[in-house]
């Protein structure tokens, strides 16, 4: 009988709890558009830095929701919405379409020819090591990172070092690299220094409040006990240059013999999170804030040492106007050494 | 005669354990099933994930007139889906949990009668973590508790004169938990070098109590008992654990699991 009513107790507290369990919000447009402004008020991580006053985004769109709007009218809504942040890192996401801000490109020049650089400096027989696609020019070693999104191991760095350890110079070429694993930075950055130099630093988002970050994650290049590079080291940029190669940016600045020639790159510095919404969509933003050693928010873009642009007569006769700017460089320094 | 003394009470304790070594049984568990699961991670999402995984199970259980004591490593592993997965096609969502429980009860206070209840403490660590592949950056939710709490185990005798079926019902209630939770905004540290995956999981953690987990796990099993003393088990257990912190996350687990005990 003690059994019985025992076990008739546990099915009625395992069926009370069930009942219990936090009921899904309703998939309308208005939950949706509350949710998803909410979600972004109480995490994104630069509105402090952009001064946007985000409760007035809300007043803004609020009018334009309501529950009968199609889907479309609603992404198209939320898309405003989200533009509002002017962040690279902002995008929506639907089954049938995804948005995005890409001013911080959009508005500039390109500075960058794929054919170009196909055609006229890496040629046909280039080598591809770990995604980076590399040859020598001039005596120079040109590598060029179009992504950091697949992995870049020690074993890829060893290969390319060794190949060109006795070049005049390298140049880095990450134009048009739209970012992806940060921790690609740090196995070039590693053999390029020969003492441990702090680089930036970053907060997460923790609380809801505008200023609730996390505790401060102190983030330096170490040397590495592999192969070094000893001589100029030369990045090259543009604005289409974003997230981790932005990042790739702000550390290559502060290393010792490295020079950044180009464009102002395109920022990003706030690392995304994602967050899914009641209908099933999902939404990204900066939920993380980064400052270079020297106090800057990197989501601003890094100007580069030298300014250089692809001039329209250069692009007609197939020059790259920045790699061979980056090459006067190189031998302007090995003249002067 | 000091001497004979001391002898006596070394024979007597050693009489004693063998007394309690004869009357002991041990049993190795090994058991195979499925859990119905259910999610929700307001880090992540505001929807409830839900799915169907396969259990592994195995355990050590040990009855003597003074404890009765188990050790369980469940193991189930699945993927999960929402009612809006159909419009993401693309990398399934998953869910892996991995658990170990330790418990011992109080046995021989009370007079044995068909039905007893047993009293005990019991330990636990469990990892609950779900991975939402379209969700990046964010996509690894978990919870990793490591409990502390009290329990009780009814169940009918051992063994009777004319049946060879038993029952028991076990229900946990943890008191005191010491709790990894995804951060925040559930982002891993991508931008630092030297932040692997563990490092990440394992810099966050704190103590929790009732307030902010609540947890309880209810466990029915019917046994079939083999001449031998080898036992066929059939158990339903459902574990609910709700984490009150910053990002509410809730999980819940049905889950069947068919066990030969092997009595050695």
């Amino acid at each position: 009988m003690k059994y019985l009513a025992s076990l008739v107790l546990t099915l009625f507290v395992t069926g009370s709890i069930h009942g219990i369990f936090t009921r899904e919000p309703a998939p309308t447009p208005t939950s949706t558009f509350n949710y998803m402004w909410s979600a972004i008020n109480e995490k994104y991580a630069l509105f402090g830095y952009k001064c946007l006053n985000w409760d007035s985004v809300k007043t803004k769109y609020q009018s334009m929701i309501n529950d009968d709007m199609s889907d479309d009218r609603l992404f198209v809504v939320l898309s405003m919405m989200l533009d509002e942040l002017k962040d690279g890192h902002a995008n929506l996401q639907s089954s049938f379409n995804r948005s995005r801000s890409w001013d911080w490109f959009l508005d500039f020049p390109q500075n960058y020819n794929r054919t170009i650089q196909q055609r006229n400096y890496l040629g046909r027989d280039y080598m591809i090591t770990g995604g980076i696609e590399h040859r020598m020019i001039d005596s120079v070693g040109y590598l060029y990172i179009p992504s950091f999104e697949k992995p870049i191991t020690d074993k890829d760095v060893d290969y390319i070092l060794n190949r060109y350890k006795n070049s005049s110079g390298l140049i880095i070429d990450i134009r048009n690299n739209g970012g992806g694993n940060a921790k690609n930075i740090f196995r070039l950055a590693s053999r390029i220094v020969d003492e441990k130099i702090y680089v930036y630093s970053s907060w997460f988002k923790n609380g809801p409040g505008a200023d609730d970050f996390g505790k401060e994650i102190k983030v330096s290049v170490e040397p590495s006990s592999r192969i070094h590079y000893k001589g100029t080291v030369i990045v090259l940029t543009n604005r289409a240059c974003y997230s981790a190669a932005n990042r790739f940016a702000a550390v290559f600045s502060l290393l010792p013999d490295v020079i950044i020639i180009g464009d102002k790159t395109g920022g990003g510095g706030g690392t995304p999170c994602f967050v899914e919404l009641p209908n099933g969509w999902y939404v990204r933003f900066s939920a993380m804030k980064t400052l270079r050693a020297d106090g800057y928010n990197i989501d601003e873009g890094i100007n580069p040492d030298i300014p250089a642009e692809i001039t329209p007569e250069d692009e007609a006769k197939g020059i790259d106007t920045i790699i061979e700017r980056a090459l006067l460089e190189i031998r302007n320094r090995r003249k002067q050494r | 005669m000091h001497k004979m003394k001391q002898s006596l009470v070394i024979f007597l304790l050693f009489a004693m354990s063998l007394k309690g070594i004869a009357q002991t049984h041990n049993y190795f568990v090994f058991g195979v099933g499925f859990s119905l699961a259910k999610d929700l991670d307001r880090g992540q999402s505001p929807l409830i994930y839900k799915g169907l995984c396969p259990v592994i199970k195995l355990g050590y259980e040990s009855y003597s007139p003074q404890w009765i004591k188990m050790l369980f490593i469940d193991l189930q592993y699945g993927k999960l889906k929402n009612r809006f997965s159909p419009d993401f096609p693309g990398e399934k969502p998953h869910l892996i949990v991995g658990r170990i429980n330790y418990s011992v009860y109080k046995g021989g206070w009370v007079k044995p009668k068909k039905m007893n209840f047993f009293p005990g403490l019991f330990l636990d660590i469990t990892s609950n973590m779900r991975v939402l592949p379209k969700l990046g950056n964010s996509a690894l939710g978990y919870e990793i508790l490591s409990d502390i709490g009290l329990t009780c185990l009814t169940q009918n005798k051992m063994k009777q004169e004319n049946s060879h079926l038993s029952f028991s019902h076990s229900l946990q209630i943890p008191i005191a938990s010491y709790l990894f939770r995804s951060n925040y905004v559930s982002m891993m540290n991508y931008i630092d070098p030297k932040a692997t995956y563990a490092r990440t999981i394992l810099s966050d953690g704190e103590f929790v109590s009732l307030n902010r987990l609540f947890r309880i796990t209810s466990q029915v099993s019917s046994s079939y008992i083999s001449a031998s003393n080898n036992r066929l088990n059939l158990t339903w257990k459902w574990d609910y654990f709700s984490c009150n912190t910053s990002n509410r996350s809730e999980s819940m687990q049905n889950m069947f699991v068919f066990s030969p005990m092997y009595n050695f």
